[in-house]
């Protein structure tokens, strides 16, 4: 597997995603939903690596991509003044993604997945809530919550279909690359629930657990192909502008 | 409601595993989810997925697990909508977007539909999850073309009935179909009720836009003529919306700019315009085909029960 190769199988993996959540007065009036390649990336890490990937596997990929979409765009509802014709529109989209994964893990049908992964979204909802109303302690809270937020879906992806030990190396690749982009200000991760609890202290300390952490993951995980491990590397390290 | 008394001890289960379901971890989601539970409502889902099961082989576990869902996905849709709406009130009490904020809102109401599918998760029936996912989606979509046709004018009645047969009447279609499915009801029930639901949905909806202007704030909770107010036409407006008398206060309710005073003058208008009776009667015939897939149904306390219960939509005052 080299480098274009990855990259074509997110491009049709985001195709898909795209094409399954469209909605035409969404896509008119606020275009295309951007997906998270990084997510993308951990998300299909298996099949990169060569593990079987069923249709039903990609179908359940697909939802898990849609459940992305919906958090991302439910995420820019603006906080107090949602009366706009766009901001209504981001609300009902959201919504409509939802019921895009409940629709496509339903075709399947994979009831277990279909739990799992609603308990997870609760969970996530959970936790958006408690970093907003700054109710998360410490900075093992902090990571752990920011963790659940980014890669909790994708964790019961890998569960599901016993794919659990790149769950490791997804969540805390994804936390990592969140609190990179977050001592960075990027833009892109400035979601609703990115309260001021997240103190920059806290954004330094949590680089350094977390890349600590990937270091040995990536060590240990002997499964993964050598070419994966430097693809890893490289989505952390440049934005960190040191090698782990 | 006493319609629902032969049903009180499967409602009053269900109202507890409605509470349960949404006991979060989280203080705010679980004070804004026990905001809307306790905020009410008719239960008319649970009610009607109750009284379709009894035409089968009734499992209570099944049928709340059905229930609960269908309830939590409406309040799910209500916080969102209250979002949408910019509204700070619904049936009196404090919405949880004005209590806390809109995020808050998006989050608990992300928070209320997850636990609706960890509730009808447990069922492994393929049907069952495939028409809870169309329904949802076309719910969904029928919000969508609502924002589109907000502030027009130029609607038609089908446009009309085809909204809020997306926004009410298939929810209560599918939960009558989604009672009857658990149960193992015969295909031929489970079509009766499913169209029973459907018409009753229809009609429920119309007296609903009709109580919208014949009632006062109190009674609603919130300024009679919201939907006006909100940018939609429903029945009775879209009856006089051509005419020259009312349609300054159309326009003026679209564009923010109708004073109270005004409001009230409308209101009256509306009410002694004659609309409110031409809708009334699509809402009867909307009943009497309700009442008529029921009526072939086999006799028992259920049949009773849903014959009252259309009856009783085609009268309510609240």
């Amino acid at each position: 597997m080299d480098r274009q190769t990855i990259n074509r199988s997110i491009q049709n993996y985001i195709r898909e995603v795209e094409q399954s959540i469209q909605e035409p007065i969404v896509y008119r009036d606020l275009g295309k939903m951007p997906l998270d390649t990084a997510k993308a990336f951990f998300l299909l890490l298996p099949m990169l690596n060569g593990e079987d990937w069923s249709s039903k596997l990609n179908t359940s990929a697909i939802a898990v991509g849609a459940v992305h979409a919906a958090f991302d765009v439910h995420d820019k509802v603006d906080i107090f003044d949602a009366s706009s014709k766009e901001q209504q529109l981001m609300v009902l989209s959201g919504d409509h993604f939802s019921g895009i994964h409940y629709r496509l893990l339903s075709s399947l049908p994979d009831f277990l997945l279909i739990t799992n992964m609603a308990e997870m979204i609760g969970r996530i909802n959970e936790t958006k809530t408690d970093l907003l109303m700054e109710k998360t302690d410490g900075i093992s809270g902090i990571i752990e919550s920011i963790i659940r937020v980014e890669s909790g879906c994708i964790g019961e992806f890998h569960e599901r279909y016993g794919f659990s030990k790149y769950s490791k190396i997804a969540k805390t690749a994804l936390g990592l690359i969140w609190f990179v982009k977050k001592s960075m200000k990027d833009p892109s991760i400035e979601r609703g629930w990115t309260s001021q609890i997240i103190k920059n202290a806290d954004v330094d300390s949590a680089i350094s657990i977390l890349t600590s952490r990937l270091q040995e993951e990536l060590a240990k995980a002997g499964f993964l192909t050598p070419f994966l491990k430097q693809e890893i590397h490289r989505m952390a390290t440049p934005l960190l502008e040191k090698p782990i | 409601m006493s319609l629902y008394a032969d049903f009180r001890k499967d409602l009053s289960f269900i109202e507890k595993e409605l509470e349960q379901s949404i006991d979060s971890s989280s203080p705010v989601i679980r004070q804004a989810s026990l905001l809307l539970l306790r905020a009410g409502g008719k239960r008319i889902r649970p009610i009607f997925v109750i009284l379709s099961s009894q035409f089968g082989e009734y499992s209570m576990e099944n049928v709340a697990k059905v229930a609960v869902s269908l309830e939590l996905i409406h309040m799910a849709s209500l916080v969102h909508d209250d979002v949408i709406d910019d509204s700070d009130f619904r049936r009196g009490f404090e919405t949880v977007k004005a209590r806390w904020n809109n995020r808050i809102a998006m989050y608990a109401g992300d928070y209320i539909f997850s636990r609706a599918l960890v509730s009808i998760g447990e069922i492994e029936m393929p049907a069952v999850h495939q028409l809870l996912a169309e329904t949802m989606l076309e719910i969904c979509k029928g919000e969508i073309i609502q924002i589109e046709y907000q502030q027009q004018t130029n609607q038609s009645f089908r446009d009309y009935l085809r909204r809020i047969k997306r926004k009410t009447a298939l929810l209560l279609s599918s939960s009558c179909e989604l009672g009857a499915l658990v149960s193992n009801a015969t295909p031929e029930t489970v079509g009766k009720l499913k169209r029973f639901g459907y018409f009753a949905g229809m009609a429920f909806q119309i007296v609903d836009d009709i109580l919208d202007i014949t009632s006062t704030d109190e009674q609603l909770g919130k300024p009679a003529g919201s939907d006006l107010l909100n940018g939609h036409l429903t029945l009775p407006t879209l009856y006089i919306k051509d005419d020259p008398e009312f349609q300054p206060f159309l326009l003026r309710s679209f564009d923010g700019s109708l004073t109270e005073e005004e409001r009230g003058l409308m209101l009256t208008y509306i009410r002694k315009s004659g609309a409110i009776e031409k809708a009334q009667q699509v809402s009867n015939m909307y009943l009497k085909k309700a009442i008529a897939e029921v009526e072939s149904l086999p006799d028992g306390e259920a049949k009773r029960a849903l014959l009252q219960i259309a009856a009783f939509l085609g009268k309510r005052k609240f």
